[in-house]
């Protein structure tokens, strides 16, 4: 059985797995399963409750809420997942070089770091969103200058353990260059934690972009963004108007228990100890990820 | 037998204790009135940019010369009578027959809340130290009455100061009406002057020197305002001893507040919540029409804005009787003119925008934007009607192929911006305090005034404007401002929206509401049963 095989054996994964294609066919086929367009008003249709016209209801502009979480789908996991994905491609290789080489240079980089995350996470949020200016790319770049250092960090820690090893002198006596150790060697048995960080970070980022959103400091009006729709319909809680904020609440449950699930089968998949018990278990054909020893 | 009677005598004094602290709370607790409102004075100035808040303070901390009657409109709220006025500060005013000069003999004994009796010094310091910074009451005297030098403001002696203006006004009078124009305590400020601040301005944006009602006992900006009485104020000391007025941004915490009896009194509350306030037994809700107009201005001195076509078309985009009855919820009416229609000359007569997405469309291909334009709406943070309007009307404006992103900034910075021309299209709710067209024509359209952030420039209404300034023909005046009313139509340099009206919402113990025409809250009114 195959590591995907035994991860569909697990009620985690499984409903991980779905919720992810369910987000997946939404990004897809917005257009097409939304009943009614997310950013068009309707003044005669304002704070209309659950029915069979708006399941979800509308507004206070009278804007349907389900279409309006299918579009908010798009913008939020788009947000996420390229934040993310910028923070690993810049993180991964820059944890390997402050790793690696431990100088002046190094050190800065760390404090850096640590200045970076010495700041609550809304506030330099907010800062650097006020400068840069409430864009859906903008969002996505404070993001994923928020999770650099927690990727560069993962990695560094992975290589200050592994560069003394006898794998790597071996390698450095075969006349392998920094790059080649770096990237050849030290970056393939580093990456797992960093790995298991995506999925953990994603929901994370999707929790993030609704907060900058929620306090004024993430997409415009009228931009579909579960966050923003949560505030919006915070206003109106006291009117007794529950549905405008409830839904969208409830995607962001959703997409970041998603990610949250499937974080968990990442970390269980290649964590050594539970690769052994997969090992022991004669139906498992797990390959531990192991280094070059 | 002993111990028995002094346990009596015992019970009987905490009794006679508890009741009489009980009585001393409850009279304190009517004495003190908890406000809450958007945000909280900037400055308490009022040399200071005037701003909702702003206003609120300084009608409560400076006293003005003259005030107008009261009188009870037709829904019972109490407003001013224009057609009277009273003396405050001044007992008494004399205007010279060829409207070019005022004398005000000011009212002896008037004393401050640091126990400083009134006399012209103090006037003729408030009037210099307007003079020198340059700001507001210089504005006032340039602007309105035409003033050239300080030559024209005189002591004649200790209780009489005379005005005299180059040209003749009819707003000579009404002008010291106005809650920008109070009178400072110049004893008490010029213990705060110093050689770099000459005018104390340093510490009169914090504290209050003044013959008001009340002065200022605490101010922490975006927290609270402490407001206490002046126990010397010259018509009786206030019912009320403290009015707390504190910062709740968010108007659905405040109405939370006021359901749950924590405030007394909650201001800018939503049309939806007034409409829920309505029906709470324990809450009184205060209406009056009021003389605010809340429009969507264009900037008329760049593209495609300058072009009379595409604003006409703009105001063809709007969709007026929806947001009346989904946004405001029948609270508001259409504005239809650069003037309150409360005020005299007004005039809707011009007025023909209506719902007329084809008319929209011929407008905008004649100004050689057949396809429509991409533009930006800009709007306040905290101002729940103004993101509401300005999504429908983004998706009215869509129906031309207008295509008009939505920017939400911090007040400050909106102002920032549109006032030096970096925003096409912004909202502003404003009013103009004195009730006279020439006055409010004059401040918001005429193409020199500093607020006319629209940058709307007709020759004509400019001359029609600066005539009526100066003329004492009230009937050639007031045609001549029905015109002005006609041509600003016309020219559209704002999207016309609405009157939103000014509502007050009360715990049902508060009562003494009026109405000012800056829409602040004169706390000297109100009692708390």
């Amino acid at each position: 059985m195959t590591s995907f095989g035994f991860a569909l054996r697990r009620p985690a994964a499984i409903i991980g797995l779905s919720l992810l294609f369910l987000q997946i066919v939404l990004i897809i086929f917005a257009p097409a399963v939304s009943p009614y367009s997310p950013t068009e008003a309707d003044p005669l249709a304002s704070l209309l409750p659950p029915s069979s016209t708006h399941w979800l209801g509308t507004d206070i502009s009278g804007m349907d809420i389900l279409s309006r979480i299918i579009f908010a789908t798009r913008i939020n996991l788009l947000i996420s997942i390229t934040s993310v994905a910028l923070a690993f491609v810049i993180g991964v290789p820059l944890g390997l070089l402050v790793g690696y080489y431990r100088g002046f240079l190094s050190g800065l980089i760390m404090r850096i770091f640590d200045f970076v995350q010495a700041f609550p996470i809304f506030v330099l949020g907010m800062a650097l969103v006020s400068v840069m200016g409430q864009e859906i790319w903008n969002v996505a770049t404070v993001l994923a200058v928020l999770f650099i250092p927690i990727f560069a960090r993962l990695i560094r820690a992975e290589v200050l353990s592994l560069r003394e090893r006898p794998f790597v002198a071996a390698a450095r006596c075969s006349g392998a260059t920094d790059v080649d150790i770096m990237f050849r060697h030290l970056l393939p048995n580093a990456l797992m934690p960093a790995m298991v960080q995506v999925s953990i970070s994603i929901g994370m980022a999707i929790l993030l972009t609704a907060g900058l959103s929620f306090i004024g400091a993430g997409v415009r009006m009228p931009t579909p963004e579960w966050g923003l729709m949560v505030s919006s319909g915070a206003q109106q809680m006291i009117l007794g108007v529950w549905w405008v904020s409830l839904f969208p609440g409830l995607a962001i449950v959703l997409a970041v228990l998603c990610f949250a699930l499937l974080g968990d089968v990442v970390r269980d998949l290649m964590d050594p100890m539970k690769a052994q018990q997969f090992a022991r278990d004669p139906e498992i054909d797990l390959q531990p990820i192991g280094d070059n020893r | 037998m002993r111990s028995k009677t002094w346990s009596t005598v015992l019970s009987v004094m905490t009794a006679a204790l508890l009741s009489m602290t009980s009585m001393a709370l409850a009279q304190t607790a009517n004495e003190t009135l908890i406000v809450a409102g958007p945000r909280t004075p900037e400055s308490v100035d009022q040399e200071y940019p005037p701003t909702e808040a702003g206003h609120e303070a300084r009608r409560n901390i400076f006293e003005r010369l003259l005030v107008y009657g009261m009188k009870t409109d037709d829904n019972g709220a109490r407003v001013e009578n224009f057609s009277k006025i009273d003396g405050a500060l001044a007992e008494s005013y004399e205007v010279s027959p060829d409207q070019k000069s005022i004398t005000f003999k000011l009212r002896k004994g008037v004393k401050s809340a640091a126990g400083n009796e009134m006399t012209a010094d103090d006037v003729m310091w408030t009037f210099k130290r307007g003079w020198d910074m340059k700001a507001t009451f210089r504005w006032y005297m340039t602007q309105i009455l035409k003033i050239e030098n300080f030559e024209a403001f005189q002591k004649i002696d200790q209780y009489t100061v005379k005005v005299s203006i180059p040209h003749p006004s009819l707003l000579i009078d009404r002008l010291w009406i106005n809650n920008d124009l109070g009178i400072i305590d110049s004893a008490e400020a010029q213990k705060h002057v110093t050689a770099e601040d000459p005018y104390a301005a340093r510490f009169m944006a914090t504290h209050s020197a003044s013959f008001a009602p009340y002065y200022i006992a605490k101010y922490s900006p975006g927290q609270e305002v402490v407001y206490e009485a002046n126990p010397n104020y010259y018509r009786g000391a206030a019912r009320l001893k403290k009015v707390i007025f504190r910062e709740m941004p968010t108007s659905s915490n405040r109405l939370a507040a006021l359901q749950a009896g924590s405030i007394d009194v909650a201001e800018w509350l939503t049309p939806r919540e007034i409409a829920l306030v309505a029906k709470m037994p324990t809450v009184k809700l205060w209406q009056v029409f009021g003389n605010y107009t809340h429009r969507l201005e264009m900037n008329n001195a760049t593209a495609p804005f300058d072009k009379v076509e595409v604003r006409q078309a703009m105001n063809y985009l709007v969709s007026r009787d929806q947001i009346a009855s989904s946004v405001y919820m029948g609270t508001a009416r259409p504005t239809k003119s650069v003037v309150s229609e409360i005020y005299p000359a007004y005039t809707e007569e011009a007025f023909a925008y209506d719902d007329n997405v084809e008319k929209a469309k011929e407008l905008l291909a004649k100004a050689g934007y057949p396809e429509g334009f991409k533009t930006q709406i800009g709007y306040r943070t905290g101002e729940p009607i103004e993101e509401q309007i300005a999504v429908i009307l983004k998706t009215s404006f869509a129906r031309a192929g207008i295509d008009a992103e939505l920017v939400k900034l911090p007040a400050s910075s909106l102002v920032e911006r549109y006032s030096k021309g970096m925003l096409p299209m912004y909202f502003i709710r404003d009013m103009a305090i004195v009730p006279d067209a020439a006055y409010v024509t004059n401040l918001f359209i005429n193409s020199q005034s500093m607020v006319n952030y629209s940058r709307f420039n007709n020759p004509e209404v400019d001359e029609l404007i600066n005539k009526a300034l100066t003329s004492t023909d009230e009937t050639a005046r007031e045609a001549s401002m029905k015109r002005v009313q006609d041509l600003v139509i016309e020219g559209a340099p704002w999207v016309f929206l609405f009157n939103p009206g000014f509502q007050l919402a009360t715990s049902i113990k508060v009562t003494g509401f009026s109405w000012y025409t800056p829409n602040s809250n004169s706390w000297y009114d109100f009692a708390k049963q």
